[in-house]
């Protein structure tokens, strides 16, 4: 193995549990993430309970089976990075403290990571860096626009002051019955309607120009199929094609909202990273997070740099979603400036990004 | 419990968070409130108002805790803990995540937890899990009546 540095990424602050190996910073040895989603699936969302008991019980085997892919051996590693904030406290307990033990019987660093940071670097370990860039980080949890001049001088240009548009996506999931989680699947309905069918008012938000609100477009969809759409929380998995025609007025109904849900969710993140060019010059525009996945976004980003022309780095959907590679990667920074974890550190259920 | 108050109709988010931030002055340390009624139909908007209510630090802003499940604001009077039980469906699950060391009190299902009691703990979706029914010192129900109109009603 000719690599100067071997770190092992943990992240368990939510409902993966990943365990990654990356050499030198950017090159994945292995990523294994054990997507919990087919265990929380029946509760319409993602169940901590579950989550916390299952990081414990799936950890050591994704790490075990991190080494084995990397084709490495425990004391082969230089370093270990994990996630201590923001997440889940009891979630991310189980990672630091897995971590803590294993540097320390290895006599290895451990270097404790914020998650939304290895989010947004997350493009970087597929592309060379560029800076300065917007970075727009996206999921169930966050939505939040930065502008990020080095790898320390980050800046956040404004954040959701409500919803997160992931769990925006999940709540109208839920609407409209179709199953969890409701990202892909209002993704690939939306693609089936029409987009125009219902307008929404976009949000105006107080607090400053790149402020996000997601919460009222949630309630108006909540509205529409109260008043407009009544079966449809019963019809929503049969409109799918689960057992009956796809010609029913609910199907149609239910996709036509998918459409214009997307396109306004869409709509109000690009018009604020749109606005940003105006005022932030900078090279490029990286989008990450768990909605880095939505078809919509990734066409609309990369319009909206080749019109600015900037370049646009949006990572493949395995490092989008939470995963250990990034955590290993920005990691491996961190060590490298000596940012070593002391034994007593802590896990945060949110802290400021370090 | 008392018996329950007039319904408040509120006719903005504004409105909601002004009748939540005088609602604030009457709670006390050690205080669970559980908020009830359908997505959207105005509970953050409401703790937000309390946030206001007991001056919260304006370095924080309310947000939804769906997804990450509590938020801590410090505020002027207590910690203000933001719980969301949208996604938690059993007592079991509920026990499980030691959220019942927030709300404190002696003969409560918390009092053989640390920090117990020290601060005002609200619950949305606090309905969800019938076991925590006499954890509640007020239940606050949220209607959903049209586009801009809420029925709130304090119990």
């Amino acid at each position: 193995m000719n690599s100067s540095s071997l770190i092992l990424g943990i992240d368990t602050s939510c409902d993966e549990t990943s365990a990654a190996v990356v050499a030198d910073g950017t090159r994945i040895l292995s990523n294994i993430v054990s997507s919990q989603v087919k265990l929380h699936a029946p509760h319409g969302g993602v169940v901590p309970e579950l989550a916390s008991r299952s990081h414990l019980e799936i950890l050591p085997l994704a790490v075990g089976q991190a080494l084995d892919e990397a084709q490495i051996r425990p004391s082969d590693l230089t370093g270990i990075a994990v996630t201590s904030s923001p997440g889940l406290i009891g979630c991310l307990l189980v990672g630091l403290s897995y971590a803590k033990a294993l540097g320390f019987s290895l006599k290895i660093p451990v270097t404790t990571v914020h998650h939304l940071k290895a989010h947004l670097f997350s493009p970087f370990l597929e592309h060379p860096p560029i800076f300065p860039f917007l970075g727009l980080v996206v999921s169930g949890g966050h939505t939040a626009l930065y502008h990020v001049k080095s790898f320390d001088d980050i800046h956040c240009l404004g954040q959701t002051v409500d919803d997160a548009v992931g769990e925006a996506y999940d709540k109208v999931g839920k609407l409209l019955n179709v199953g969890y989680p409701g990202g892909p699947i209002i993704d690939r309905l939306a693609k089936e309607g029409n987009p125009n069918a219902f307008s929404f008012t976009r949000a105006r938000v107080k607090k400053g120009p790149f402020y996000f609100s997601f919460s009222g477009l949630k309630t108006a969809v909540a509205l529409l199929v109260r008043d407009q759409g009544p079966g449809t929380r019963d019809q929503g998995l049969k409109a799918l094609g689960h057992g009956s025609p796809v010609t029913s007025h609910w199907s149609k109904f239910i996709r036509d909202i998918a459409a214009s849900f997307q396109r306004e969710a869409v709509g109000a993140l690009v018009e604020k990273v749109g606005q940003a060019f105006d005022i932030y010059p900078v090279k490029a525009v990286l989008v990450a997070g768990g909605v880095a996945c939505n078809s919509l976004l990734r066409e609309e980003i990369k319009i909206l740099s080749l019109k600015r022309g900037v370049d646009y780095f949006i990572p493949t959907p395995l490092l989008c979603t939470d995963n250990g590679a990034m955590i290993a990667s920005v990691g491996d920074h961190q060590l490298s400036r000596n940012f070593k974890a002391p034994l007593d550190s802590n896990a945060y259920p949110s802290a400021p990004m370090w | 419990m008392t018996t329950p108050m007039k319904p408040f109709l509120s006719q903005s988010p504004e409105q909601t968070e002004k009748f939540a931030a005088e609602f604030s002055k009457k709670l006390k340390k050690g205080d669970v409130i559980a908020l009830c009624g359908d997505l959207g139909s105005g509970k953050t908007t409401f703790v937000r108002g309390l946030f206001y209510g007991l001056h919260g630090d304006p370095a924080y802003f309310v947000t939804s805790p769906t997804f990450t499940l509590l938020h801590e604001y410090p505020t002027k009077k207590s910690p203000l803990y933001h719980f969301d039980l949208y996604r938690i469906e059993t007592f079991e699950e509920f026990q499980r995540i030691d959220f019942e060391e927030y709300f404190g009190g002696s003969g409560r299902i918390g009092s053989a937890g640390t920090g117990v009691g020290d601060g005002i703990c609200v619950v949305e979706w606090g309905d969800k899990i019938p076991e925590l029914a006499s954890e509640f010192d007020y239940k606050i129900s949220f209607r959903f009546c049209d586009k801009n109109k809420r029925e709130i009603v304090i119990v």
